[in-house]
């Protein structure tokens, strides 16, 4: 019973941030990105990630795939998932940075917030991108 | 107080939880027929696993530690490739041919979702004539090495759907 307790404790405040995947690309030194927006993004996560890299201080566009230029440093792919309890939060937000010219996976991370632990789409954004340019 | 057969429960309960370190061998699935298009092969072709790290990598699946290894998935994808290739020309996969494709799996995350996984297999394909893609494959189950499986299944499908990769099988 009391491992039981614990696993649903647990599982109801999971939170989780995985890191980069190609360690040896250096994105810190890139200045320019370009946000493919996902069809199914009608929350606006495309616009939250071109904000953050704002921030950040990088020069960021989004829309669609089609529109995507050959002249930034990198193309960002995002899946985001939302789920409803009380109101709708985003469960998962997966970030990727990709090579313009071939598509190739430069970086990645992703953050898994359960809805005990759920935040503003903007923070999870934040973590995932610093976990990318750390 | 709480008893020390409760604390006992508890300690070990949480040993357990955070300990729970697995390794995830990938199973081979079957492709279905439908997923490959048409296509020839004309004369070998060498397959090659571009991954060159064999260490093993931590994923995040909630409640436990799962370790893969990309070298290994990418072997696995190679294998299922070199069984489809086969079935057009039983010679077609050999080890040395004038055609090449490497392969190389370069990342693997798991989105927990309600009630089932989604596993996202990133890839790098590269054919003998210069061709380079980073594409992607998906796999969902409520099981997580089930969605792993298919995932790293969908890596040899993806391959095989992709326009430039026939067209460089059948010059």
């Amino acid at each position: 019973m009391v491992i039981v307790a614990m696993t649903l404790l647990i599982a109801g405040c999971a939170t989780h941030l995985a890191g980069p995947s190609a360690p040896n690309v250096k994105l810190q030194s890139y200045k320019s990105f370009y946000i493919v927006h996902n069809q199914s993004d009608v929350r606006g996560i495309s616009k939250v990630i071109e904000a953050e890299l704002a921030l950040l201080g990088k020069a960021a566009t989004s829309g669609p795939e089609t529109a995507a230029p050959n002249s930034v440093d990198a193309i960002v792919t995002y899946h985001e998932d939302w789920k409803w309890d009380i109101k709708w939060y985003l469960l998962n937000l997966l970030i990727q940075f990709r090579d313009p010219k071939t598509n190739v996976l430069l970086a990645s991370a992703a953050s898994y917030r359960t809805s005990l632990a759920r935040t503003e789409p903007e923070l999870m954004t934040r973590e995932v991108l610093a976990a990318i340019f750390k | 107080m709480m008893p020390s057969r409760w604390s006992a429960y508890l300690s070990g309960s949480l040993i357990m939880i955070a300990s729970c370190t697995l390794q995830h061998v990938p199973k081979e699935q079957k492709i279905e027929p439908a997923k490959i298009p048409a296509f020839k092969v004309v004369g070998a072709v060498k397959l090659v696993n571009a991954q060159l790290s064999s260490e093993e990598a931590q994923i995040a699946v909630p409640g436990f530690a799962v370790t893969v290894n990309y070298k290994n998935y990418t072997e696995l994808a190679l294998k299922l490739l070199q069984n489809e290739l086969a079935k057009k020309t039983p010679a077609a996969a050999t080890g040395s041919a004038a055609k090449e494709i490497k392969l190389a799996i370069v990342d693997i995350k798991m989105l927990p979702m309600s009630g089932n996984f989604r596993c996202i297999i990133n890839y790098t394909v590269e054919t003998g004539d210069g061709y380079v893609r980073g594409l992607e494959s998906m796999g969902g189950s409520w099981s997580y090495q089930t969605a792993i499986d298919s995932a790293v299944t969908n890596v040899a499908i993806g391959i095989l759907n992709t326009e430039q990769i026939l067209t460089y099988l059948e010059k």
